[in-house]
């Protein structure tokens, strides 16, 4: 099983929309050797490569409005879905189809949700957005720093 | 007292819609409406925009077959331009269109519609779903999801992403194939043949067992249209349009696709935002006419790769003498040939060396003020026809929509469905369930038809002849 990936998603002309995609963006710049997937939203075929992880991030923007930080959200795939799968699905979904199609899930699943204000046509984001963005390089940096050490190879 | 059932909005659908079902004092079937009722209007608001910008805000239409539109786009900016494109080019663009079909079929098949097929009409609606068929179908399901993964790795492979590329431009595409990328798109052709005549054996056993339930879903003759090649072969990207009825005879042959305003018009019901297209001579709505997988095998003289030509003879051969499969339900059948097709033709052009050419685009300025593409998109042909001025400025849009030329046959088959399940008997979920899955089989992609965005849920009501509401269900 591989280490970290980052699934970064949103529609990037969408102004803050693309806060996801920005966000992974900047840390498979920052960190090369990271697995990166920058993706307009989720589909189901994503289950695969999320089962062959033990580290998965999920980033998206978010459109509260009562918070202005970063947030950091575990994500469950006990709970199960009554939901259809089309060609968008959730993070839970997700970790649900791992779980159900290749039997594994990764140790630790969290998706960060980047606040949002501007939806409007157009590329460019938000002061706030724009700096929550970069702020998700160092998150992740302290993600990777808290997560338990991987066992010796046997 | 009358009543009138409310599905609303369906499921495993892309797009939102409901259907209302009208009942007599005798609780029998008075008529049905299948209502689209969302809203977006890309026609309108490319008008202003440059042409060269067109494959990619057309793209954007939908997340299901944004490659149709792009090719289909971008085969219009070659008619402004009036070029023909190199041949790489064209190559590369039927690569990705059957990239698309791929993924677009896989999903419909294995995500949508198998839940019903394999886990029955009457299982309890929170399994009926992907999930629910891993107790029993977890290799069909895995292998859904790699046929899928496989065909967004063409549209990625050659687009750099996996949705809305903007690769293909009037005159060409942007980039060529690398030999590496080639082979590795090379090395998924037999698992991926394997999982398609996989799905088309799981779909004959439960033909077999539903055998008799299936001349309720949509039997009725219309006219077919589709895209066949100069020679009457099954075709995807170019080609001329033909014209069937049921019972075989061709009304036009090898049309070019720019005359279709001759052959086609489009009109409007007050209950729905999808249009209503038909065949102009017939009238409406006389003229109805199905596109998508079903009028395509029905009206091809042979497909050009063995394993689905093989199953196109044993499909033909389920109406005989010539005459087409007017099932709706065998929409499903039909797919996964096309599937199966799809596959043997990835491997064919990524065979053939001047797939790997780099003269790939030809450059051109604005020559004519009006331009139209066609293409076969996974859910049927699609037209986008645009008038510029003379700096390429789009003055008018028009785009015909595959799932909107089903509009009238969905609407047919919802009808012969509803009227044989509803007797005056307590309605039950799995009847509901039986006329949703009459959507389903055309695999209609409203966010396309009416250019808008989509979510799923269920919504069933039952009113009163008043309007008030009886009951209703949710799910």
């Amino acid at each position: 099983m591989s280490g970290s990936l980052v699934i970064g998603y949103g529609n990037t002309l969408r102004s803050d929309d693309g806060a996801g995609v920005r966000a992974a963006e900047l840390i498979r710049a920052a960190m090369p050797d990271v697995e990166v997937v920058v993706v307009s939203q989720l589909t189901p075929e994503l289950a695969e490569n999320i089962s062959r992880h033990r580290h998965v991030v999920f980033l998206d923007a978010s459109a509260q409005t009562d918070w202005q930080s970063l947030r950091v959200l575990p994500v469950d795939s006990g709970n199960p879905s009554s939901a259809p799968v089309t060609h968008a699905a959730s993070p839970e979904q997700l970790l649900q189809l791992s779980e159900s199609v290749y039997g594994t899930v990764p140790e630790r699943t969290v998706l960060v949700t980047i606040p949002a204000v501007s939806f409007e046509l157009g590329e460019a984001l938000s002061p706030l957005t724009a700096r929550r963005v970069v702020e998700c390089v160092d998150w992740f940096r302290s993600e990777l720093s808290d997560l338990p050490a991987r066992p010796p190879r046997a | 007292m009358t009543r009138t059932l409310t599905i609303d909005p369906i499921t495993r659908i892309e797009g939102h819609a409901k259907i209302t079902i009208q009942l007599d004092q005798n609780g029998v079937v008075e008529d049905t409406r299948f209502h689209v009722n969302e809203f977006r209007g890309f026609e309108k608001f490319c008008e202003g925009r440059l042409l060269w910008e067109m494959p990619g805000i057309t793209s954007r239409i939908c997340g299901i077959c944004p490659s149709s539109h792009l090719i289909t786009s971008a085969k219009a900016g070659d008619d402004i331009f009036a070029v023909e494109i190199p041949e790489t080019a064209e190559q590369l663009r039927r690569l990705l269109t059957l990239g698309q079909w791929v993924q677009s079929h896989a999903l419909s098949f294995f995500h949508l519609s198998s839940p019903d097929l394999l886990l029955g009409f009457d299982a309890p609606a929170a399994t009926r779903n992907v999930f629910g068929l891993m107790s029993g179908h977890r290799e069909l399901v895995r292998r859904g999801i790699r046929l899928r993964k496989f065909g967004q790795e063409i549209i990625e492979v050659l687009g750099g992403r996996r949705i809305h590329t903007p690769w293909a431009v009037a005159g060409g595409v942007r980039e060529p194939l690398e030999a590496e990328k080639r082979n590795h798109l090379l090395a998924w052709i037999p698992e991926a043949r394997e999982t398609a005549r996989m799905a088309l054996d799981t779909l004959r056993k439960f033909e077999e067992g539903f055998r008799d339930n299936i001349p309720h879903f949509g039997t009725f003759r219309s006219l077919f249209v589709g895209l066949v090649s100069a020679d009457g072969a099954l075709e995807y990207y170019g080609g001329g349009l033909r014209i069937a009825d049921s019972g075989g005879n061709v009304l036009e042959d090898h049309v070019d696709p720019r005359r279709y305003r001759e052959f086609f018009a489009e009109t409007t019901e007050s209950w729905s935002y999808l249009k209503f297209p038909y065949y102009r001579p017939d009238g409406y709505p006389k003229g109805m006419y199905r596109v998508g997988p079903l009028a395509r095998v029905n009206i091809c003289d042979y497909i050009d790769t063995p394993l689905a030509e093989e199953e196109r003879k044993a499909f033909k051969a389920l109406a005989g003498d010539g005459e087409m499969v007017t099932n709706s339900f065998y929409y499903h059948h039909a797919r996964l040939i096309e599937l199966l097709f799809c596959i043997e033709k990835i491997e064919q052009l990524l065979s053939d060396p001047a797939i790997l050419g780099t003269h790939i685009r030809a450059n051109a300025m604005i020559n004519r003020p009006e331009g139209i593409g066609a293409s076969e998109a996974p859910r049927g042909t699609l037209f986008h026809h645009y008038w510029v001025n003379e700096d390429g400025v789009l003055q008018k849009v028009n785009m015909l929509i595959a799932t909107g030329q089903n509009n009238l046959a969905m609407n047919r088959t919802i009808n012969q469905i509803a009227a044989h399940y509803i007797d005056g008997s307590p309605i039950t979920e799995g009847i509901l369930n039986r006329i949703e899955a009459g959507i389903r089989m055309f695999d209609p992609c409203l966010s396309c038809s009416t250019h808008a965005d989509g979510r799923m849920a269920l919504h069933v009501q039952i009113l009163n002849p008043d309007g008030s509401l009886r009951t209703e269900v949710r799910r």
